[in-house]
């Protein structure tokens, strides 16, 4: 018996031993980035994206048409060098560079990009672009007409001047129009000949063999991670890192621990507000702080939810509840702004003379009491997993309560939640919106709009925004929004919480990391790994 | 005997219908259709119908389910809503990852349990039998992703000595690599398997230490070691054997809690999140799946049984 | 047997003691469990706050008070139900055998067949959670078990003298199920159930884990570690608590389970496992 305890002994003092001379064995390699993910992509197709860390990796794989300015949000050129707007502002003359280079070595011609179009345009596609694109002359009826499988044909609107020039024409005059030319192109010799249908599921979806972006998949681990290499043609010059390992740990608090223990380099996203004061005191990591275009809320179900949400009075006092400033405070810890409405900070026609909304539960309790509709109960949902939501929802609920409100919670599960706001099975949620580049506010605002989903509808608003989209100039577009900020918040259609910055973490070692609002993926063939 | 083997087969193949039926009804009963979260969908609400029509999610239930049953037959197992993958290729992806890990933490509880229920069950009443079973129960009653997070917690943040996620590190996955990483979901999947054989092993002991063949050999002065190995030891080796094979089918369908916890590339963490994320094929798939590994093990474990006892009923 | 008989002792005053803390807990919390003051994130444990603070500076050790409300409640109220819907499902096949045995005992195999954390998680997710979801669910994956283990009783139990000359006296079925039969496999029904308490009591806590378990704001063990293993490396105690109390009672149920088992079958009652 003795014996056998004994050598159970050796063989975990054995096993210790070995994990040891493991963990010693640590050593970075030269030139190789360890960036860690939340979850894995679903495909690598950048007409597919569907999720947040599909659209990250499309960056690292892909270079777009145009690019934006991570400042500014100005248009820059990208794969197209330059552009003429022609004098009714309809037309779009484009000009390629001609430097740049597929993966396999093929040039990047005109007819990628006028099949990458065609593709969003086709009956059988799949994605979601298409709202993007529908302005271009004959997509409609490309789109409704057309019989081939595959993506050929003409749009009318879309001309081939040369292997390197294209023209673009649209219906009406729409100002936003460039900025929605910040998506890839798709190699038109390698997919061509696949049927529309399936390009989805494609193989490329999963492989993306051939690519224009800084860095090219060489294996994929399931679960595991990605490898990427750089990719030698890119036609911004050849990346600095040879290579990216871009892990997928669930957990944000475990990674956290990866990235103290030299086992990751970069979290580009999921650094929670409660890390970054520590890592930032840290002499080995710098943290990093950027605006973002989203912005979280409070929606109100008009459609099918408490008949009381009609009343603008009701909506008013809800408004009144949270506290802003302490949700931006004590649960971001100061890496947010208070949000006031739909234009963000970034935008060029950011209000900043717009007042903050200071909570006032007794002015709430008056307008209450006024419409009548005390006591009012109300259901509130919102998606597990978003740590600094599920907190708000908590708060919200005592804030309401105090002015005679019983607010219900019920979290759920991204899916049961996405069910249960297409069923309008709710009153409350607290939702994030990512707004565009542009400031253009009629996909959300105009009762016309692809993706006002709560059926608001002002036709003052409209007209401005209809204004606003017609017009190439700044400042005429600066007063239109902004005055059509101003009526929309009148009618208090969703109540405005925190525009939440980004925080990202890296090692001490890497330079030249640049976030975009958009992606952390900004310009990555410039950063620079030193062996410090 | 082959009648009772023949029916015993009978009978496992109408416990997998049932198993089929009960998948089938519990994915269409369920509210909600799948990846409502979809964006296409909100642009356009022909999309939704094209896109149950090309996954055939529009026709009546029965004619669904015959079609499924059939495609299940022909081995098609569809694809993932989520990956737009076939499903067997994301399984048979996952698998050696649970595999690996599943075949650690059973070694490692065998390994402590086995010499500790024979130890326990020879000085059976004594202060180290109570202590053990005390030590056992303790086993079974520690949540075991409470227990994975206290792990990471001291192992990997507070003494940095082992890695907190993943199989192994990009690029490296030397045995040593593998082995540093696949300690402590191991250990934590051991933890809660060791109970149930520390527990086996002791009374199948008992029982035959109680026999009167191990009571002659002591009559007639044999030493204890002896005993041990010539009797005691063989004879309790085949119910746990058996056991063993009974509990192999759970490595199959992997540790859903563990692997989650520790960002584990196996089955138990993809089911965790095709769950979540609903994606039905996967979780029909899996299911099914499952199902048919532990009615096999069965199936095999009650043949077994019969092939060393022909004398027993079924 | 002084052992068994120390088990029965420290495991029965344990669960009672979580019990009454349960029923207790608005006595004993020392705070409001629901009352956020963000202000206070994240205090270690003192005087004021006995095990600490969580995020939103609600008190820990009245959130884990509270939270053994839910917790017992899930784990009790299931077990209540898989051992009805056992008991009656064993009875049945049992005592009727033939072509119903067949039928109930298949029925239980399919459900036996699926691994039951799997099987529970995937039926909650795919319903809205909810407190008596949970319990349902639980329930109703649960009760193979019992079922087997009273049927065994009941194809025994129907061959002895007593129930035969119930028969004969003309007695209806169900009257000898309930009056004659049932009493005599009591025994083996309640030490099922309370070795059943603290697995379903682990599968609640799961369950919360990964959010589909009873919904916040009420506290349960499972949904207070599913939110502190956000904080693990900032606050030990939010962690450490509640999976103590998850812990202890789960141990404890066992010791009492143990105990009950060896006491009603001297000789096999450690030749049980719980795997």
């Amino acid at each position: 018996m003795r014996r056998i305890c004994l050598s159970f002994l050796v063989l975990l003092i054995g096993l210790t031993v070995l994990t040891g001379c493991a963990a010693g064995n640590m050593a970075a390699r030269k030139g190789i980035l360890r960036v860690a993910a939340t979850s894995a992509p679903l495909t690598l197709n950048p007409l597919f994206v569907r999720d947040a860390a599909s659209a990250e990796v499309i960056h690292l794989l892909h270079a777009s048409l145009l690019r934006s300015d991570p400042e500014t949000l100005a248009v820059l050129p990208g794969i197209v060098s330059c552009w003429e707007i022609s004098g009714d502002g309809q037309s779009y003359l484009l000009r390629l560079r001609e430097d740049v280079l597929w993966s396999d070595g093929q040039p990047v011609t005109a007819e990628d990009i006028a099949f990458t179009l065609r593709v969003i345009c086709h009956p059988d596609y799949t994605g979601w672009l298409y709202p993007l694109v529908s302005r271009i002359e004959g997509a409609a009826a490309y789109r409704q007409n057309h019989v081939s499988p595959f993506a050929d044909g003409h749009l009318t609107g879309l001309q081939v001047l040369g292997d390197f020039s294209l023209k673009l024409v649209l219906t009406e005059r729409f100002a936003p129009f460039l900025s929605y030319l910040t998506l890839p192109p798709l190699p038109a010799h390698l997919l061509a000949g696949v049927e529309v249908a399936s390009l989805e599921g494609h193989d490329y979806s999963r492989t993306a063999p051939v690519v224009t972006g800084p860095f090219t998949l060489s294996a994929w681990r399931p679960d595991e991670y990605l490898h990427f290499q750089a990719n030698q043609r890119h036609y911004l010059g050849r990346p600095n890192i040879a290579a990216i390992y871009y892990r997928i740990i669930p957990y944000p608090e475990t990674q956290v621990i990866e990235l103290l223990n030299g086992r990751l380099d970069l979290l580009p996203t999921a650094v929670r507000v409660e890390d970054a004061a520590a890592l930032s005191a840290h002499p080995q990591f710098n943290i990093y702080r950027n605006r973002r275009l989203v912005y979280d809320y409070l929606s109100f179900n008009l459609k099918n939810g408490h008949p009381a949400l009609s009343d603008r009075r009701v909506r008013q006092a809800l408004s009144l509840l949270p506290d802003r400033q302490q949700i931006v405070d004590r649960l971001l810890l100061g890496h947010g702004e208070v949000a006031v409405g739909p234009l963000l900070p970034l935008h060029f026609a950011y209000d900043p003379a717009l007042a903050k909304t200071r909570p006032d539960p007794r002015k709430a309790g008056e307008l209450l009491r006024e419409a009548g509709v005390l006591p009012l109960g109300l259901r509130l949902i919102y998606n597990s997993g978003n740590a600094v939501r599920e907190n708000v929802a908590l708060l919200f609920r005592e804030q309401a309560g105090a002015a005679g409100v019983d607010v219900r919670l019920t979290v759920l599960e991204w899916e049961s939640f996405a069910a249960a706001l297409r069923k309008g099975d709710y009153d409350l949620a607290i939702l994030g919106r990512s707004a565009d580049i542009d400031p253009d506010l009629s996909y959300h605002w105009h009762s016309g709009g692809p993706g006002n989903l709560s059926g608001y509808r002002n036709n003052e608003v409209d007209d401005l925004l209809e204004a606003g989209a017609g017009s190439h100039d700044m400042t005429e577009r600066t007063y239109l929004y902004r005055r059509a900020q101003r009526l929309i918040l009148r009618d208090v259609p969703m109540v405005w919480l925190y525009y939440r910055l980004a925080i990202h973490a890296a090692s001490r070692k890497l330079s030249n990391f640049q976030p975009h609002p958009e992606t952390p993926y900004y310009d990555v063939h410039r950063w620079k790994l030193s062996d410090v | 005997m082959c009648r009772a083997v023949l029916g015993r087969f009978i009978q496992s193949v109408i416990v997998l219908l049932g198993v089929t039926v009960v998948t089938f009804l519990l994915i269409h009963l369920a509210p909600g259709r799948p990846l409502q979260a979809n964006p296409e969908f909100r642009h356009d609400p022909t999309a939704v119908e094209r896109w149950l029509q090309q996954r055939s999610l529009d026709k009546p239930l029965p004619s669904q389910y015959i079609s499924w049953l059939s495609r299940l037959w022909r081995g098609d197992f569809g694809l993932s809503l989520l990956h737009n993958r076939p499903v067997a290729q994301l399984v048979a992806e996952r698998l050696p990852a649970t595999l690996l890990l599943g075949g650690a933490a059973l070694a490692l509880a065998l390994l402590l349990a086995v010499p500790l229920g024979v130890l326990s069950a020879a000085r059976s009443g004594s202060g180290c039998d109570r202590a053990l079973n005390l030590f056992s129960l303790a086993c079974i009653s520690v949540p075991g992703f409470w227990y994975a997070m206290l792990l990471i917690l001291l192992f990997a943040y507070l003494l940095p000595w082992l890695p907190a996620a993943g199989m192994r590190t990009p690029g490296d996955g030397s045995i040593q690599d593998v082995m540093t990483h696949l300690l402590m979901p191991a250990v934590t999947l051991a933890t809660a398997m060791f109970a149930g054989y520390f527990r086996y092993v002791r009374s199948c002991v008992q029982d035959v230490l109680s026999r009167d063949y191990v009571r002659t050999a002591k009559a007639k002065g044999l030493p204890a070691r002896i005993i041990f190995i010539r009797h005691v030891i063989p004879n309790a080796a085949l119910p746990l054997v058996t056991m063993a094979a009974l509990s192999l089918p759970l490595m199959f369908t992997g540790a859903l809690m563990v692997e989650t916890v520790f960002a584990w590339p196996g089955l138990g963490r993809f089911v965790v999140f095709s769950a979540l994320a609903r994606d039905y094929p996967v979780i029909m798939f899996v299911n099914m799946y499952a199902a048919a590994v532990v009615t096999a093990a069965n199936l095999l474990a009650e043949l077994l049984y019969l092939a060393i006892n022909p004398r027993m009923k079924m | 047997m002084p052992e068994g008989r120390s088990h029965f002792a420290v495991g029965l005053s344990l669960v009672c003691l979580l019990a009454v803390a349960a029923l207790c807990a608005p006595v004993l919390a020392t705070h409001c469990p629901y009352a956020p003051a963000p202000e206070k994130s994240l205090l270690p444990p003192g005087q004021e706050h006995l095990f600490g603070t969580d995020r939103l500076g609600r008190d820990v050790f009245s959130r884990v008070i509270f939270g053994s409300r839910a917790s017992l409640a899930v784990g009790g109220l299931s077990v209540l139900m898989a051992v009805g819907i056992g008991t009656a499902v064993g009875a049945t096949a049992g005592y009727y055998g033939g072509v119903t045995d067949a039928l109930l005992m298949r029925l239980a195999d399919v459900i036996l067949s699926f691994p039951s954390f799997f099987l529970v998680l995937l039926m909650v997710s795919l319903f809205e959670p909810h407190f008596w979801l949970v319990v349902a669910v639980i329930g109703c994956t649960g009760w193979p078990a019992t079922a087997r283990l009273v049927r065994g009783e009941f194809l025994r139990l129907r061959e002895t003298d007593f129930a035969s000359a119930a028969r004969l006296s003309g007695a209806s079925d169900s009257r000898v199920i309930i009056r004659h039969l049932l009493p005599n496999a009591l025994g083996p029904i309640l030490v099922s159930a309370t070795v059943s308490v603290p697995a379903a009591i682990l599968t609640e806590a799961g369950l919360g884990f990964l959010g589909l378990g009873v919904q916040p704001p009420v506290p349960t063990w499972g949904n207070m570690l599913r939110d502190a293993q956000n904080y693990i490396r900032h606050a030990w105690w939010y962690a450490t608590f509640p999976g103590l109390f998850i812990f202890t009672s789960v141990f404890s149920f066992y010791l009492l389970g143990e105990a009950m088992r060896e006491a009603l079958n001297p000789s096999s009652g450690k030749n049980k496992s719980y795997a």
